[in-house]
């Protein structure tokens, strides 16, 4: 579904991403793993046009999307959840949605479809009205999901959903990508937290300096010794 | 209860609903006490030139008025996209020269020259497009070149702008033979463009375009990665508040009858930005509280003579300090807390 080959790509004159290839096939959950500055949430931004490609190709369902502009990419069924949640603090909570769905122009299914997100998350419910802001963390992250699914994503991008969470709201979070993934949204799936991630994913990519050093099914990662040792904290 | 049983139900309660709002539930809407007040305002600005009788305070709220423009302008860039610019004064003076060179130079009529002077200045913000993809201080350098550039071309462009001396003689606007005047009904265009801003505004801000706007302000890369096309929207925010500006510039010229580049000055600037920030980033009727304040306050602050200056700035330091949010923010959470202490008598 999502192609990347041999990309280059990083912040301005800095290459971040040195050949990395990857293949994201549909409705898996696939995660990339990595420590910090490995280029986890460069190939997510990149992914989404935010970054400019230096080198190589990204493709989704045989679409190109090297000179798309992001607006273009996010109606081809792309959404992202950017680390550390990023919702529009001063905005309400419906407004947040609102935007999430910024990209479809039939008013009246984008209004049915904010109605069955917050069946979905009762807890945004309750505070429609109020300025996301106030939200507390796990809140926050639930509309920053909601947001991302307000699209219609065919491919969701997670960046670190896990982040500052405690332990009760990560295991909800991650029922919950792992929910959105059976309803038929193809996951790609950035996390600090390998254990987790890959216990939800069937495979990972383990990222080093940019490029992908191993690409194997989840249960081979979990019991590969040196990812144990490196990554799991075992 | 069975299936049968819950569709009808359901769907005669829609349809009261769609019946509704066009007999009884206008009535209610409009007897609430907010709307009561809403009106019984208009009237009261309606009537300002009956009650007051001081000619030069008339004047004060009329500056007051073209303030408003310009600080709504600027709200929309600041306050409702988040992009500051220092350079307001520039769109004002390009709307209010337009207006003058097309009145003295070519006869057109107020009622022309008005509108003109609104669209050709949200084109020169449009051809300013290209350097919004700057972010923060950059852009903030940018936009108070922009207002010296301008500045300084009404300064030296002389067969066309008359130079430092300015354009005297813009005469007052005529209207099916009804010429205003005199500051009390020079006031009522004023009144009618600031009132129809306002709606358009309004209207903007909680509109698709304007959740746009305020998504850019909140958080410019999620905006982005929502698919929001932000260079476009932010080059709409600063066409609007040159738009905005240029109604501004266009109604002082036809009031005063005289321009000079002066009005193009970054102090000028800098005034429209202290409006917004008083009256209350992001609040609509912020605009027209901070425009009052910035133009009257500093009227009655005379009697402080030579201290004037330093009382002024006290009084701004004070303001940003404990009112982050300006009037319009104070104000609101006064009205927040009569509100609350009124339930709790009532429970």
């Amino acid at each position: 579904m999502l192609k990347i080959q041999d990309l280059y790509s990083g912040y301005g004159n800095i290459t971040v991403l040195k050949g990395l290839s990857l293949d994201v096939p549909q409705g898996r959950i696939v995660c990339l793993i990595g420590s910090n500055g490995a280029g986890k949430t460069t190939t997510l931004k990149t992914v989404m046009g935010l970054l400019k490609i230096q080198r190589g190709q990204i493709e989704f369902e045989g679409i190109n999307l090297n000179d798309i502009s992001t607006a273009t990419i996010v109606r081809h069924g792309i959404a992202y959840v950017p680390e550390g949640r990023r919702i529009f603090p001063e905005m309400t909570v419906q407004e947040n949605l609102k935007i999430g769905a910024y990209s479809r122009l039939e008013k009246k299914e984008v209004a049915a479809d904010i109605d069955l997100m917050l069946n979905r998350f009762p807890l945004l419910a309750r505070r429609v009205n109020q300025r996301a802001g106030n939200l507390s963390g796990g809140e926050q992250q639930m509309l920053a999901i909601a947001r991302a699914l307000m699209s219609h994503p065919r491919l969701l991008l997670l960046d670190e959903p896990s982040m500052g969470l405690g332990p009760l709201l990560v295991k909800q979070v991650f029922e919950l990508v792992k929910e959105i993934n059976r309803e038929g949204a193809t996951i790609l799936l950035v996390e600090q937290n390998a254990r987790m991630a890959l216990e939800i994913a069937s495979e990972g990519y383990l990222l080093e300096t940019g490029r992908g050093v191993m690409h194997d099914p989840s249960e081979v990662l979990l019991n590969d010794e040196r990812v144990k040792k490196v990554y799991l904290g075992e | 209860m069975n299936l049968g049983d819950v569709m009808p139900n359901h769907q005669i309660n829609g349809d009261k609903k769609a019946i509704r709002p066009l007999t009884e539930d206008w009535w209610r809407r409009l007897s609430t006490p907010q709307c009561m007040l809403f009106g019984a305002f208009g009237l009261v600005l309606l009537l300002i030139p009956f009650l007051v009788q001081d000619i030069y305070f008339i004047h004060l709220i009329n500056l007051s008025g073209i303030g408003t423009l310009l600080a709504l302008g600027l709200n929309l860039v600041l306050g409702f996209t988040g992009q500051i610019s220092i350079g307001q004064a520039a769109y004002y003076a390009v709307g209010a020269y337009l207006s003058a060179l097309l009145a003295t130079r070519l006869g057109f009529p107020f009622w022309v020259n008005l509108p003109v002077a609104g669209l050709i200045a949200a084109l020169c913000a449009i051809i300013f497009g290209p350097v919004l993809r700057l972010r923060g201080h950059f852009l903030a350098i940018a936009t108070i070149a922009f207002g010296e550039i301008v500045r300084i071309i009404l300064l030296s462009w002389d067969p066309v702008t008359n130079g430092p001396r300015g354009i005297i003689g813009i005469p007052h606007p005529k209207i099916m033979g009804f010429t205003f005047g005199s500051d009390a009904r020079y006031y009522y265009i004023i009144l009618f463009t600031v009132a129809i801003s306002f709606l358009i505004v309004y209207l903007i801000i909680h509109s698709r375009t304007g959740r746009a706007l305020r998504a850019i302000r909140d958080d410019q890369d999620a905006a982005w990665t929502s698919g929001i096309a932000i260079h476009y929207y932010k080059t709409l925010a600063f066409a609007l508040g040159g738009f905005f500006s240029g109604l501004g510039g266009s109604l002082y010229a036809h009031l005063t009858g005289y321009i000079s580049p002066e009005i193009a000055s970054f102090s000028q600037s800098v005034q429209v930005l202290m409006m917004v920030v008083v009256g209350g980033m992001g609040s609509i009727t912020g605009s027209a509280l901070g425009a009052l304040a910035i133009v009257i306050v500093p009227e009655y602050l005379r009697v402080f003579e030579h201290l004037r200056l330093i009382v002024y700035s006290i009084v701004l330091l004070l303001m940003i300090i404990y009112a982050p949010k300006g009037l319009a923010g104070l104000f609101g959470s006064i009205s927040k807390k009569i509100l609350s202490e009124d339930q709790k008598k009532e429970e």
